[in-house]
């Protein structure tokens, strides 16, 4: 083969296979072939999300970042938390152990003695516009965080 | 019958104007300056990636969802290796952008890439915010792309072997680009239909994903709340995205036309991170869009600078 032929065997099977996932069902996501499908089905607005909360022991409320699910990105936090809530009782105790023996090594979280995954659900547009709570919360699982003698 | 011949005529014809413009000649300066551009963009977005890695490489077995060439793995590899495979690919992306051994380092680069960051989009979040770069590295690699501005090459030296020339993967980096951009917005009129152009699956996406990152821990978009207060915005944006989206293969006309739809692409990017602070570093930063403008001019300019600063002092 000339090496124009080549030059367009390779053009044709690239843009072919970057075109090929409109012939896949748009929800069979893959990489780097990508169907694309974020952003692009409608949703209902009132939605079911899992998270993790850190509480100290008068009650309050603090917030964990991604880090405490050793990650930098909100959307890998994001999936690890709905994959171990949709796994079962025993992978949600798993991370919450996972998460608990992280915080108990932050400083900056040093008053948070309990861990919580809860599922909440939430009117997104809701909460985005105006900030309202969320419409039903329930505690999933909770660990305590473990330190040792200061 | 008798249409067959004329109507087989036009085809060849039409084939042949379509090879022309496909194989239309261009500086061997303008593919280097794109294999610059993406390998030094590629490998340095690997370093800013490692630590990620290894996090998504202590995660438990159970959680592999394998997609794309990860699919041939039946269990995650040991952190250990998964780290040394980056490493490796960061080392093999260098000599990509130096254009040093290209023949044996461009083809190994574009393997470590694909696998390495196929690793990263099988723990149930494909990130595709990496697509296009792993799809433009294995281009470069299938091309003559060290024929100029490469370590070890003299200049002026004519091109390795006889050639297609080089004009064709300049087109065929600008085409992926393109087609990742349609099929993007296709996917929108097959998932929603004409639904999507009325605003409000764009509110509801825009509402959902800020109240992940509320709920996780992230910052939230500054756009976020004042748009999804206000659809009749949310519907012209929709319309803008979808139009821009479908409107890629217009960047294939080159010249006027090419740039327009490249800064209106941006502005959507923009766009994307006011509203659901979600970044994609590749097009934001210009490099997925410099197969449609001319790519040598662009990264010469701030070696040229450097070049002056240097002789000035």
């Amino acid at each position: 083969m000339t090496s124009r032929r080549l030059a367009a065997v390779a053009s044709l099977a690239l843009c072919g296979a970057v075109l090929e996932p409109l012939v896949r069902d748009p929800d069979d996501d893959g990489f780097p072939l990508s169907t694309y499908p974020m952003f692009a089905a409608p949703r209902s607005a009132e939605v079911t999300l899992a998270h993790a909360q850190g509480a100290t022991r008068d009650g309050r409320v603090r917030p964990l970042s991604p880090a405490q699910l050793d990650t930098g990105e909100v959307m890998q936090a994001f999936t690890t938390l709905q994959r171990a809530v949709a796994a079962g009782p025993e992978a949600r105790a798993a991370l919450c152990a996972a998460i608990a023996g992280r915080v108990a090594g932050d400083a900056a979280l040093g008053d948070v003695a309990e861990i919580r995954i809860v599922s909440a659900t939430h009117d997104a547009i809701g909460f985005v516009a105006r900030g309202a709570p969320a419409l039903r919360e329930a505690v999933l699982v909770r660990c305590d965080v473990a330190r040792g003698p200061r | 019958m008798r249409g067959a011949p004329r109507a087989d005529g036009r085809a060849v014809r039409a084939m042949a104007r379509v090879a022309r413009w496909w194989f239309a000649p261009a500086p061997a300066e303008r593919l280097a300056a794109l294999r610059i551009a993406v390998g030094a963009y590629a490998a340095i977005w690997m370093v800013a990636q490692l630590p990620e890695l290894a996090g998504v490489a202590r995660l438990p077995a159970s959680q592999l969802a394998a997609v794309g060439v990860i699919g041939v793995l039946h269990a995650p590899l040991p952190p250990a290796v998964v780290v040394a495979i980056a490493v490796a690919t960061i080392a093999l992306l260098l000599a990509f952008t130096a254009g040093a051994g290209y023949r044996v380092t461009a083809p190994l680069a574009a393997l470590g890439l694909l696998w390495t960051l196929s690793y990263r989009s099988s723990w149930g979040m494909v990130f595709h915010t990496e697509n296009l770069v792993v799809l433009h590295v294995i281009a470069l690699a299938c091309a003559p792309a060290a024929d100029a501005w490469a370590l070890g090459r003299g200049a002026g030296e004519p091109p390795r072997g006889p050639g297609a020339g080089h004009g064709w993967a300049v087109k065929l980096l600008a085409a992926l680009t393109s087609a990742t951009y349609l099929v993007a917005g296709i996917a929108k009129l097959r998932l929603a239909g004409l639904h999507w152009l009325d605003g409000d699956p764009l509110r509801t996406q825009i509402a959902i994903d800020n109240l992940r990152k509320a709920l996780l821990g992230g910052a939230t978009a500054p756009l976020a709340a004042p748009l999804v207060a206000h659809p009749a915005i949310l519907a012209a944006l929709s319309i803008a995205a979808l139009a821009i989206e479908l409107g890629a293969p217009l960047a294939l006309l080159g010249g006027r036309a090419a740039r327009r739809w490249a800064w209106a692409a941006w502005a959507f990017h923009v766009g994307v991170v006011l509203t659901m602070n979600v970044w994609f570093p590749y097009p934001l930063t210009w490099v997925a869009f410099l197969p449609l403008i001319e790519a040598e001019r662009a990264v010469a300019w701030p070696a040229r600078r450097w070049r002056r600063a240097i002789s000035a002092s």
